[in-house]
Order: C-alpha cells, then sequence, then structure tokens
C-alpha cells in the first residue's frame, strides 16, 4: 500500500514570484542603512521573512537592502541614502526542505527552514491499515504504537457516550492510563510529552479537534485511509499539522 | 433568564476560584463553570488536569463534557482563558449555547484569535487582567512538572 504526502500550500519546485524593490548602498553605509531601516519599519517583511536583508552585490564597493514593495517607494526612500533603486522577481513563499532552499538561493539568501519534510515513510503503517480494514466494523478505528512496537494502542470511537469521543480522543486516554501504570513509566520519563515519538493510523481522517489533539500530544507522523466530507482538519483546505501559529508540526500521509 | 453584568461577573469570578485550585496543583491554571441558562444553577465546574493525568487533552472544558455525557443545549459555559481550536471545535460538537471568556489565547484560540470556528455566540473579555495576571505569574514561576532544560521561562534581568 502506498501513501500520498500532504505537502503544504503553495508546494512546488518552482517558486511563484513577486516584485519587490532593491536598494544599491555604498559599503560604508551599510550599518547606519540597517539600523535605520530596523527603527522605522522592522515588521515590514513579517511575512516573507525567510528573506535576508542584505546580499553582496557583483560590484565590490556596493551591497544590494531589500527595500520594500513598489507601491511604497515613494513614500520610504526620502530618508536612506541610496545609489540606485531597481525593482527584481524574488520567491513569494517559504522554501520547506534543503532542495528547495537551493533552488531559491540563486534569487536572493534564504534563511534555513526550520521545518523539513522528510520523504521517508513508516515501514509498519501498511501492515496496521490493512489490520484496520480487515476489521470491517462500522466505527472508525485507530492504532497508536511506537517505532520500537512495545506500546500498541487500539481505540474506537465511542460517540454513543458522548459526540466527543471520537477515536482519537480516546487512544489518548488510554495512553496517560498506560504511562500511569507505575511499571510503564520508562517511556514517558525519556520523551516527557505524552505521544512524542509515535505513530497513529486511522481509517477515517482526523477533525479538527482531533488533529488539534494529536498537536497537543507531539505525535510524529499520522496515516489515514480516506478523507471526510465536513469538518476535516488534514487536508488541502485546512492544515492544522502545518500552521505556522502553532507550536508543533507533523507529517501526514494519505491514501486517496 | 437574562444574563446581566453582574451575572456574568459572578459566574467569572468562580471560574477564576477554579483556575486557582488548579494553580495550587501545579496545573495551567485555566478553570470553568457550566450553568443552566433557564435557572442559572452550577451545574458543572473543573480546571486543567493535564500534568496529573499525564494526558494533554484533559483541559478543563472537555473534563466537564466527558462528566456529564449529554448535548448541552441549555447551557452556558465561563472560563477563564479562550477555548482552544481543540475545545472549540468539541463545544460546536456538543452544541453549546453560548460561551463567555476571560483573556484571549494568543497561542492557540479556536474563537477568533487564531481560527474562528465557533457556530455558537461567544463573547470576551470580561475580568481580562485578572484572567491574565495568573497565567502570567504562573509562567514566570515556570512549570515545575517539566524538566529545567525544557521550560520557557523569562531570563531574570541582572
Amino acid at each position: 500500500m502506498q501513501f500520498q504526502q500532504l505537502m503544504p500550500v503553495g508546494y512546488m519546485k518552482q517558486p511563484t514570484l513577486k516584485t519587490f524593490v532593491i536598494a544599491k548602498i555604498k559599503k560604508e553605509n551599510t550599518e547606519k542603512c540597517i539600523k535605520l531601516y530596523k527603527q522605522k519599519y522592522h515588521q515590514y517583511f513579517y511575512q516573507h521573512d525567510y528573506l535576508k536583508l542584505i546580499k553582496q552585490g557583483q560590484e565590490k564597493d556596493y551591497v544590494l537592502m531589500l527595500f520594500c514593495f513598489p507601491e511604497d517607494l515613494d513614500k520610504m526612500k526620502l530618508d536612506f541614502e541610496v545609489e540606485q533603486f531597481f525593482e527584481i522577481q524574488l520567491p513569494s513563499i517559504a522554501p520547506i526542505n534543503k532542495e528547495q532552499k537551493q533552488i531559491y538561493d540563486e534569487y536572493w539568501n534564504i534563511l534555513h527552514p526550520n521545518y523539513e519534510y522528510p520523504h521517508k515513510q513508516n515501514k509498519d503503517a501498511p501492515l496496521k491499515m490493512q489490520q484496520i480494514l480487515d476489521t470491517k466494523q462500522t466505527r472508525n478505528k485507530c492504532i497508536l504504537y511506537n517505532d520500537e512496537n512495545d506500546i500498541i494502542i487500539e481505540a474506537e470511537d465511542e460517540t454513543h457516550i458522548n459526540n466527543v469521543r471520537h477515536c482519537v480522543m480516546v487512544a489518548m486516554e488510554k495512553l496517560a492510563e498506560h504511562n500511569k501504570n507505575q511499571n510503564n513509566q520508562k517511556h514517558f520519563r525519556e520523551t516527557q510529552y505524552y505521544a512524542r515519538e509515535m505513530t497513529l493510523v486511522t481509517y477515517f481522517e482526523p477533525c479538527i479537534m482531533c488533529s488539534m489533539a494529536l498537536i497537543h500530544s507531539r505525535i510524529k507522523e499520522v496515516y489515514y485511509y480516506q478523507k471526510r466530507v465536513v469538518d476535516g482538519g488534514l487536508n488541502d483546505q485546512l492544515q492544522i499539522n502545518n500552521m505556522k501559529q502553532l507550536n508543533h508540526k507533523y507529517l501526514v500521509f494519505y491514501q486517496h | 433568564m437574562e444574563l446581566q453584568k453582574e451575572d456574568i461577573l459572578k459566574y467569572m469570578k468562580l471560574a477564576l476560584e477554579q483556575a486557582e485550585l488548579g494553580r495550587q496543583n501545579k496545573e495551567v491554571p485555566v478553570g470553568c463553570v457550566i450553568i443552566n441558562r433557564n435557572d442559572g444553577k452550577i451545574i458543572e465546574k473543573a480546571y486543567n488536569n493535564t500534568n496529573k493525568s499525564k494526558n494533554a487533552t484533559q483541559h478543563c472544558e472537555i473534563i466537564c463534557i466527558n462528566r456529564m455525557n449529554r448535548d448541552l443545549e441549555d447551557c452556558i459555559l465561563f472560563v477563564t482563558c479562550e477555548p482552544c481550536i481543540m475545545c472549540a471545535q468539541a463545544l460546536n460538537y456538543i452544541k453549546i449555547h453560548s460561551v463567555y471568556y476571560g483573556c484571549n489565547n494568543s497561542r492557540f484560540g479556536g474563537n477568533g484569535t487564531v481560527l474562528q470556528l465557533n457556530k455558537y455566540p461567544s463573547f470576551g473579555g470580561y475580568l481580562e487582567y485578572d484572567c491574565m495576571k495568573i497565567l502570567q505569574d504562573f509562567y514566570e514561576e515556570g512549570n515545575e512538572n517539566i524538566e529545567e532544560q525544557f521550560r520557557h521561562r523569562k531570563k531574570q534581568k541582572q
């Protein structure tokens, strides 16, 4: 069974481009200009924070500085001692892995991406998925396990008790009971957060609530077989696992 | 029953008491109270229990839902901090009537800060300063349940 990886929005090899204005500065003035610029406009490029501010020009005595968008040039150019302004095309989305960063580097100096998307897949995942498919139950089911296979937790939907007990939430409760047990505390002490370095395999895509619960539990990888019609949290439209504001990211693989 | 502003503040203070109880138990100080919409009686109250239960999904809203095991169409929730994305969606599933909260949750807020998920009416900004203060005090001391190297703590000024 082959899985497809869920990639962030706008992921492709060649970047989409956007027009920026660049200033050509004498090398002696560089520090002065940077100081003044950061004082006045330090949040200006907050959406493009992967671009470095300074690049060495082709001529020795000059330095190139990222300045602004074309529409703001008339307002902003007054206070700076600048030789020349000109427009260039730069990537408009941050790179997500090393290969993509190398392509981007031809355009401008790029910061190293802080999270990478390896193409490696878990060996056991297809087996566990087949195990779920073989049970032929109408309720959604999930399996949570770690790499050494010494913790394996199976859980089912319990929505007859209340609407919030989806299989992921039930699995987290079972994992907590496992960790509370004195004999099994080794795993918990080592990794501190509750499902770190663990993998989840489930039939239906986790909903928004479950995908956030997985972020709270610091999971590593998620595999699912079928997409949800409504309230799915890990599809092309809403990718909770890749959101910039949240404090954890994980890998998602899917079948269809 | 029509909720007046004094009533809301009264219930928010009860939620703050729960948060204070949580802090005494070395949990993240967030607390909540659920009342009946018709007669104003308190049905359930809880505080976060993530560290003691070793389960990161045990936020106070989820604990209340799991204790009650029914739909809450006739209930109002008061909570000190804006519900996170997980709790906001869970409150959608159990069809809660409305939600009142204290401070915004700039990291995970699901009622408008990070995502706007709520299908129920929700109102923020009650006792905002007190709710924020109790969280700030907790994080300045540092979360004692986490080992020293993993703590997010402000560096002390010299």
